[in-house]
Formats: C-alpha cells, structure tokens, sequence
C-alpha cells in the first residue's frame, strides 16, 4: 500500500469524503466490474458500486490496515451484491437485453471483431448468471480478480476447503452449461428435402 | 467406464505429478466424455479471458458524492425522527411509570372519587362563569345606555389610534436622536 493511499485512508476516517474520493478513483474500476458481473446490468451494477462505497465509507474506521485494502473493500461489494441478489430472488438475467447494455469500447475498431466481443461478453454473462450468488462471486474473483484461494476465503468470509469445493462445483456447473450451450448452436441436421445451401 | 480421478483432476485445475499427468492423457485418449469436459473447460477459461472488463461511465466519484449528500441527508432526518419518537417514548414511559408508582402507594377508590369530585367541580365553576357572563351582557343594555356604549368604545378606539401614532412617532425620531449624540 502506498504512503498516498494510507493517508488517504486516515483522512477518509477522520470523514473527508474528498479523500476518500481519491481512493474511489483507484478502486471504481474492480469494484464495479464485480458489480457488473454479480448482477448482470449496467444500471444495477452502478447502484451496487455506489452503495458499497458508501457502506465501505461509514465503516472505514473497522478497516485493519494490515489487510490489502482492496480485498477489504471487494469483500463489502461481494457482501452487497449477494444480499442485493438474495433480496431480489432472479436468479437469471435477460440474455436479449445484454447487448443493448454492452459498453462499447473503442479500442476494438472493427465491428465484426466487436460483434464476436459482445458475443463472447452475453455468453459469460448467461454461464455465470446460472450460478449461486456465492459460488457467482468466487468464480469471479478467481478468474476477473486474479484472487488466490486463500484472498477469496478472506474477501467471501469462507474457509479455504469451502472455496475449493465451491470453484469445483462452480467449474463442474459452467462446463455442463458450456457443453449444453454449444449442443444448442449446433447446426441441425437437414433434412432431406431441404437444400444445401440452407 | 469410470470417469474418477480424470474429471477431479481436470476440474480442479490443480498441478498433477507425472504419473497422474499421464494417466489422465490416457484417459482423455479413450473418454470421449473427460476430453469433451476438457474441452469445455479449456473454452470456458478462454471466454473469460476474452470477454472485457466493464467499467463505469465517467464522473463516478461525482455522482457518488452527491448520493452521499442524499444519504446523508436522509441519514439525518431519520436520526431525527428517531431521537423525537425515543423522547416520546421517555416521556410516555416516565408518566407511566410514576402513575403506576401513584396508584401503588394509595387507594385506588379514593383517588378516583377525588379525581371525579374534581373534575365535576371544575366544570360547575365554568358553567357558573359563563351563565354570569351571559347575565351581565344581557343586563348591560338595560343598566348602561346604548349611546353612552358607543361613545365610550369610540373614544377608547381613538385613544388607542393616537397611542400607536405616538408609538410610531418616537420610533422614527429616536435614530436621528442617536446619531446627533454620538456626533
């Protein structure tokens, strides 16, 4: 951690939102791509990053500094976001109105290549979204978040053994949904009066 | 066929000894169930690396700060509402307690009757006032002429009229009165 942030953290204990807001500039990335992927959609994942900034906020002064900052502040969005989805009992998202919620990006010029992008974004979207909102949240620190076993036990509150067991039924759960996924996209098999060209 | 160890193996994405390694190559040469899991599992990871990281849109920090002037806001005007209930309920309990605490040290009986005796008593004496009052209105015209009336609320509204004129009169001067004094 760095001298800035640790003074930034003082400060916004002492209750100086502007200092906090700095630290808001460093973390509005992580945090809201964790929300994003929890719940689905822009706007609710905007909701989710704001109102965790605020919980993380409120109670900065429970905040131990020998833990990465990050992690402690992941912790209260994955807690947000789960409470969030336990209260609003969908489990699914609308796969239709995935791409229209697609943030374009502009480092990707060619349509075709954004049109696989968006593709590949509403199939990871739909893999996950089958997910329990715990094993949702340890699949995506593992693979988004690069957190080890052991960060993922600290961020989700859980035992290492109950993280391993999740990412396994996880990885089991997703591989299933895959190989059904790509049943479904096989082309049929034609039938005899039908052209070839179709 | 049997598809433990392979599929723990292939799932846990955990590193595998020689041995186990190649066991688990033999197996996927002859599973086609493991080596289409394999095959998922590699996709899946490969999708995920693809697939972008969403990011806010500009002025997140702006926004945030002004929601925590809302909350704060609304945070307040509970604690408020909060703190008057909790008073409330304070008073309610204190009163209660202190007439329970009454009723306990004396008869309940007497000071019921005391209390009705009071209250009736009370009542009477505002009855009585009022019926007076009604007496003498009604009598007034008979004691005191009517012309004799108007002259004298007539002249008490100019007296007032010039007392409020005098009022103002001095309040207008006494700046100026100031000034002049302390030059």
């Amino acid at each position: 951690m760095s001298d800035n942030q640790k003074e930034w953290i003082n400060c916004a204990a002492r209750g100086d939102e502007h200092a906090f807001g700095f630290l808001i500039d460093q973390y509005q990335k992580p945090v809201f791509s964790l929300c994003y992927r929890m719940l689905g959609n822009y706007h609710d994942a905007e909701d989710a990053a704001q109102e965790s900034f605020i919980k993380a906020f409120y109670h900065i002064k429970k905040y131990d500094s020998n833990r990465p900052f990050g992690t402690w502040l992941l912790s209260i969005t994955a807690h947000h976001c789960i409470d969030y989805l336990r209260k609003r009992r969908l489990p699914t998202v609308s796969i239709e109105a995935l791409p229209t919620e697609i943030i374009p990006d502009e480092r990707i010029p060619s349509p075709e290549l954004s049109l696989r992008q968006a593709e590949w974004d509403a199939q990871v979207m739909n893999l996950i979204m089958d997910l329990k909102p715990l094993d949702r949240a340890t699949i995506i620190l593992r693979y988004w978040h690069e957190c080890s076993e052991v960060e993922i036990a600290e961020t989700l509150n859980l035992s290492v053994s109950a993280v391993k067991s999740r990412l396994y039924r996880s990885r089991q759960t997703l591989a299933k949904s895959w190989l059904e996924m790509e049943k479904g996209s096989m082309p049929k098999e034609r039938r005899p009066y039908e052209s070839p060209a179709i | 066929m049997s598809h433990q160890p392979y599929e723990a193996y292939l799932i846990r994405r955990e590193p595998l000894s020689s041995e186990q390694q190649h066991e688990l190559n033999c197996h996927l040469n002859e599973c086609e169930t493991c080596s289409t899991l394999a095959g998922a599992l590699v996709n899946l990871e490969d999708v995920f690396i693809n697939s972008r990281t969403p990011e806010p849109a500009p002025g997140f920090t702006q926004r945030w700060q002004a929601r925590l002037a809302g909350y704060r806001q609304k945070r307040q005007n509970r604690n408020l509402w909060l703190m008057t209930i909790g008073l409330f309920s304070l008073a309610g309990f204190i009163m209660l307690f202190l007439f329970l605490f009454h009723l306990q040290n004396l008869n309940i009986g007497y000071e019921l009757s005391l209390m009705i005796a009071r209250i009736s008593r009370f009542v009477a004496e505002v009855r009585l006032s009022v019926n007076m009052f009604r007496s003498i209105t009604s009598a007034l015209p008979l004691i005191i002429p009517i012309v004799f009336l108007l002259i004298a609320s007539a002249l008490l509204s100019v007296t007032a009229l010039t007392l409020t004129w005098f009022r103002a009169i001095i309040r207008l001067y006494s700046p100026i009165q100031e000034r002049g004094n302390l030059s």
